[in-house]
């Protein structure tokens, strides 16, 4: 048999973290206790596990000795938008009713036409006679 | 009309109706300020027998001209020969009638500015006589004499005091002064004196750069505005707040200007639709333009900077509209907002905080699964409510907040947390599974037939946590089984990849390895995937080095993560190391480590393993590159040391171990000194330490490479103590026959170690304080044996020319005084190596010694006693 790998014996993702690793200890330990001794050694090897990752390996990314499973983390958690990874939303309309700044607007544009009239009118009128 | 000088009254200021005669009003005659006979006033050069001097015009009748010149009596001149007089232009401000003109040449005269010598009091009188001789000349006079500022005159006019206003407000227009022409124009009668509105067009552009003028302005406006289009125009423009209907209005005065393009203009305004832009359009009947065609199907992506002046609802329809569909920032909050409602995605977290968008600063906090940055954003907001209720649920399973959620992603919760059979909902959406995951590994799930039918992909990941059950559960023939049986479902990809590793996993563990390898099909002509190129080099390197190496080589090459390559080449030099059944350095590992050498490397602990490797295993390659790339002085320091450390091997080189103890002792002194010198400080020192421990006199040539460390303060206290003194006995017995240890060398390499051991002795740990003690007397016995016999060979030397002297003394009466003086000199030699033997015999006695070393103390003493003795004697006699 192949080297030992701390994560498969537990049952976990390769780079899952210390709680996840204690979780799957507890949960793998619990049968083990009707089991005697082939219980006992299992449980050496559990812990052997557990202390693996607890101390071992610091930097699960950098690990080359360890075999991994999976050998792509997206392959297990895929990753998709749906209602648990919500894409942006745009912001809702916070303005109301349009009309009263078309309106303002209409009035703008209409005095700036109307200053371009009157200066136009002002540029062709001259200084009346006393 | 009001601008017609002809028909309005400038006594009262009313529109006097149809023609001149007297106002209708007040009685007064219309008539306007009369110019007169334009010939009064000119001013000519009269022409002299000698001289020239100027005249001007007083009277005139008929074709005879009374031209004053000279004194005070006017000269009678025909129209014929008037006509022929060069005019003389006189400057001032215009003026209108006669009595003006003249009165302008006599200012101009008494400045300087005409020069004249005609009479000037006689000139006025002609002027003021002009001036009253009707109610035309008058209103010019008047007019011209608050041009001139001659303002007295005026009670002589005889006008209204509104007429009066009424010119003194026309001059100030005319000199540019608003505020007086406004402060004139207050004083006219409200709603008389029409002629003002021309005037006030006339200074638009002024009125409108000065709020409070054109408040006044709009004001003296406002009784004309429902006869006059020009007051009704310029009033509404000059006050913002003047409430009519601005639109209409600009519509109708448009009509007036007889422009097609500015009817248009105005009318589509009115109407809401797209205007013809011309030049002079303004930013809002752009942004209007703009409004319009967006909503018309325009896309404004590119004309950002049209809308400024759009109300942000207004925006909001062209977002609505799909007419804006993305924004660049521009540090402004609106721009913040529009970019929220466009692409939330891109905005930054200034610009939601900017929006105060706090639906999309939540779920980017629960992406991130940060739950500080949830619990500080504002908790009345129902999406910071179902965001941290689904960070609780997601991160912990906790439900406690669960009717926070919004109901749709409540009823996946509810579907996730039942467990049994996966509904199609949760295979649907992608972004459930991972929460599916520990269930499906733990074969607390299942898919019914139907769901896998309707969702292949979500089909193929549930088989492929089945499998990777089967392995956890170290059932490797079942892995094997079931993998052929869902190979089929994943069709290529990460599924199908990992499919393969488990398989090769299993295989792996059932002893089958060149089977594992194959399933991982990692080879040359393969795809590169990190992870399986990894799997690879792990069941690899279980059958040696080499076959380690390939798979190792491409993750050193190809791998993404910057420290896996390292890590994978390191493992692929360690591995060869450790590899008895590859003796040569793999030119496969040796290429891959140039490559990287020759690269930038950041990493200087890297960059030392590579270096330092290279040195141990391809010395003569370190020795000849220059292709290495040091980044920094530490990396240089590290190349220029393991350079000249290979060197050192090669005999061609000229490279010795003094230069690698030089290059050492430069980087030694370093501020902050580099870790791996110590290293190589030790690796350095063994060095020595091993070579100089052959028999004395070998390794006589090290002494000078010691000394460069001593100088250097590179070594330890006990390799400085060890590697010094042997060093003295090494040169002590390389000596020749006729060879002395020089004093120098002596002191250095002898005596200064032997006497900083006995002081510092207690520093050092009994075994260590003991071995060094007999290994420093060691040295210090052989060197006093072979420094003895070099004495013994000079006191023998010595006392042949203490003889020769004694004979010559015999005969050479001559020379007695200066021969007694060098038989005290060879007495004084003699002397010396006394005190050289007894420094030695005081020394030796206090280091431990071995066999026939024991007995070099008592020999020097013996010896030296013996000399001193003779000396003694041979100084008493003489």
């Amino acid at each position: 048999m192949a080297d030992r790998n701390p994560y498969v014996i537990l049952g976990i993702p390769f780079g899952a973290g210390r709680e996840e690793a204690n979780l799957a200890f507890a949960r793998r330990a619990r049968p083990l206790r009707r089991l005697g001794a082939e219980g006992r050694d299992r449980m050496t090897e559990l812990t052997w596990a557990l202390n693996q990752i607890d101390e071992a390996i610091k930097e699960p990314d950098t690990v080359l000795w360890l075999y991994r499973i999976p050998h792509d983390p997206a392959v297990l958690a895929p990753s998709g938008p749906g209602e648990f990874a919500p894409k942006p939303r745009p912001m809702a309309r916070r303005s109301g009713d349009s009309g009263p700044g078309l309106d303002a607007v209409q009035r703008a544009a209409a005095r700036e036409h109307l200053r371009h009239l009157v200066l136009d009118r002002a540029g062709r009128t001259a200084i009346p006679a006393p | 009309m009001a601008d017609d000088p002809g028909r309005w009254c400038r006594a009262c200021g009313t529109t006097a109706g149809d023609g001149a005669g007297n106002c209708a009003e007040c009685g007064v005659d219309l008539a306007a300020p009369a110019a007169g006979d334009t010939r009064i006033g000119q001013v000519v050069v009269l022409p002299g027998l000698f001289l020239t001097r100027t005249g001007i015009v007083v009277a005139a009748t008929g074709d005879t001209l009374s031209v004053l010149g000279k004194g005070d009596q006017p000269n009678s001149v025909g129209a014929a020969e008037f006509a022929r007089m060069r005019p003389v232009d006189v400057p001032g401000p215009a003026v209108i009638g006669e009595a003006g003109r003249l009165w302008a040449a006599s200012h101009a005269a008494g400045t300087g500015a005409v020069k004249a010598s005609w009479n000037d009091a006689r000139l006025k009188t002609y002027a003021d006589d002009l001036a009253g001789r009707d109610l035309g000349r008058r209103r010019a006079a008047a007019a011209d004499a608050i041009a001139l500022g001659r303002q007295f005159w005026l009670p002589q006019a005889k006008l209204t005091e509104t007429e009066l206003c009424w010119y003194q407000a026309r001059q100030a227009a005319l000199r540019g002064d608003l505020g007086q022409m406004m402060a004139w124009l207050a004083k006219l009668p409200t709603g008389r004196y029409a002629v003002r509105i021309p005037l006030l067009l006339s200074h638009t552009a002024g009125l409108l750069a000065d709020t409070g003028l054109a408040a006044h302005a709009a004001a003296q406006l406002t009784p004309f505005e429902d006869t006059h289009p020009d007051a009704r125009a310029l009033r509404h423009l000059l006050d913002p707040d003047a409430g009519a209907d601005l639109i209409h209005l600009t519509v109708a005065y448009a009509a007036t200007s007889g422009v097609p393009k500015a009817v248009a203009a105005a009318e589509r305004i009115r109407d809401r639709r797209r205007i013809p832009i011309e030049p002079h359009a303004g930013p809002n009947t752009r942004a209007l333009d703009a409004y319009f065609a967006g909503l018309n199907g325009t896309n404004l992506d590119q004309y950002a900077g049209l809308l400024t002046e759009l109300p942000e609802a207004l925006l909001d329809d062209l977002v609505d509209a799909h007419a804006l569909t993305k924004v660049d920032a521009d540090g402004t909050a609106r721009g913040a907002y529009l970019r929220c409602r466009l692409h939330p995605g891109r905005v930054t977290p200034d610009e939601l905080a900017a929006a105060g968008f706090t639906a999309e600063q939540a779920r980017r906090h629960y992406l991130a699964r940060d739950t500080d940055a949830l619990d500080a954003l504002d908790g009345a907001d129902p999406a910071v409510g179902h965001y941290r209720a689904l960070l609780a649920f997601v991160r912990d399973r906790d439900r406690g907040q669960a009717d926070d959620l919004w109901p749709q992603t409540r009823a996946l919760v509810d579907l996730i947390d039942g467990g049994g059979e996966v509904p199609e909902q949760l295979a649907a959406d992608r972004s459930a599974w991972p929460l599916l995951r520990d269930a499906a590994l733990q074969g607390r799930i299942t898919v019914p037939e139907h769901v896998s039918a309707a969702h292949p992909d979500f089909a193929a990941w549930y088989g492929l946590c089945r499998l990777t059950r089967l392995v956890y559960d170290g059932d490797w023939e079942g892995t094997v089984r079931l993998a052929r049986a869902i190979g089929r479902a994943t069709r290529g990809g990460p599924l199908a990849d990992e499919v393969a590793s488990l398989v090769a996993y299993a295989k792996w563990q059932l002893g089958d390895h060149d089977g594992a390898l194959a399933a991982l099909d990692t080879g040359p002509a393969a795809r590169f995937r990190a992870g399986l190129t990894l799997n690879a080099s792990v069941i690899a390197a279980e059958k040696g080095s080499a076959a380690a190496q390939e798979p190792l080589a491409r993750l050193a090459r190809e791998a993404p993560d910057q420290r896996l390559r390292n890590g994978a080449l390191i493992k692929a030099l360690g591995l060869w190391i450790a590899d008895d059944a590859v003796t040569e350095y793999p030119p496969e590992l040796a290429a891959l480590v140039h490559g990287r050498l020759a690269d930038r490397i950041d990493d200087d602990d890297f960059f030392l393993d590579l270096l330092k490797f290279s040195a141990n295993n391809d010395a003569s390659w370190v020795a000849a590159t220059p292709a290495i790339r040091a980044t920094g002085g530490n990396q240089a320091d590290m190349v220029r040391y393991f350079q000249t450390r290979c060197r050192i091997l090669e005999e061609h080189r000229p490279e010795t171990f003094s230069d690698l103890a030089e290059v050492l002792s430069q980087i030694w002194r370093r501020d902050p000194r580099p870790e791996w010198q110590a290293r190589e400080r030790d690796w350095f020192a063994d060095l020595l330490l091993d070579l100089v421990h052959r028999d004395f006199g070998e390794a006589a040539g090290l002494a000078g490479v010691i000394e460069i460390l001593l100088d250097g303060g590179v070594l330890e206290p006990r390799e400085r103590l060890i590697l010094s003194m042997q060093a003295g006995g090494h040169l002590a017995m390389g000596l020749g026959d006729d060879q002395d240890l020089r004093p120098e060398s002596e002191k250095r390499f002898l005596f200064d170690p032997a006497y900083e051991f006995l002081r510092v002795r207690d520093e050092f740990p009994e075994p260590v304080r003991e071995a060094l003690a007999e290994e420093l007397g060691r040295c210090l016995g052989v060197a006093a044996f072979a420094v003895g016999n070099a004495m013994s060979r000079a006191v023998d030397n010595l006392g042949d020319q203490y003889n020769e002297i004694v004979e010559r003394r015999s005969w050479d009466r001559s020379n007695d005084y200066s021969l007694s003086r060098i038989q005290l000199e060879l007495l004084d030699h003699m002397q010396t190596v006394v005190d050289r033997m007894r420094a030695y015999q005081v020394l030796l006695v206090q280091f431990p010694l071995d066999g026939p070393m024991n007995e070099i103390p008592d020999m020097l003493r013996g010896q030296a006693d013996a000399l001193a003795g003779q000396i003694d004697m041979l100084r008493r006699d003489f």
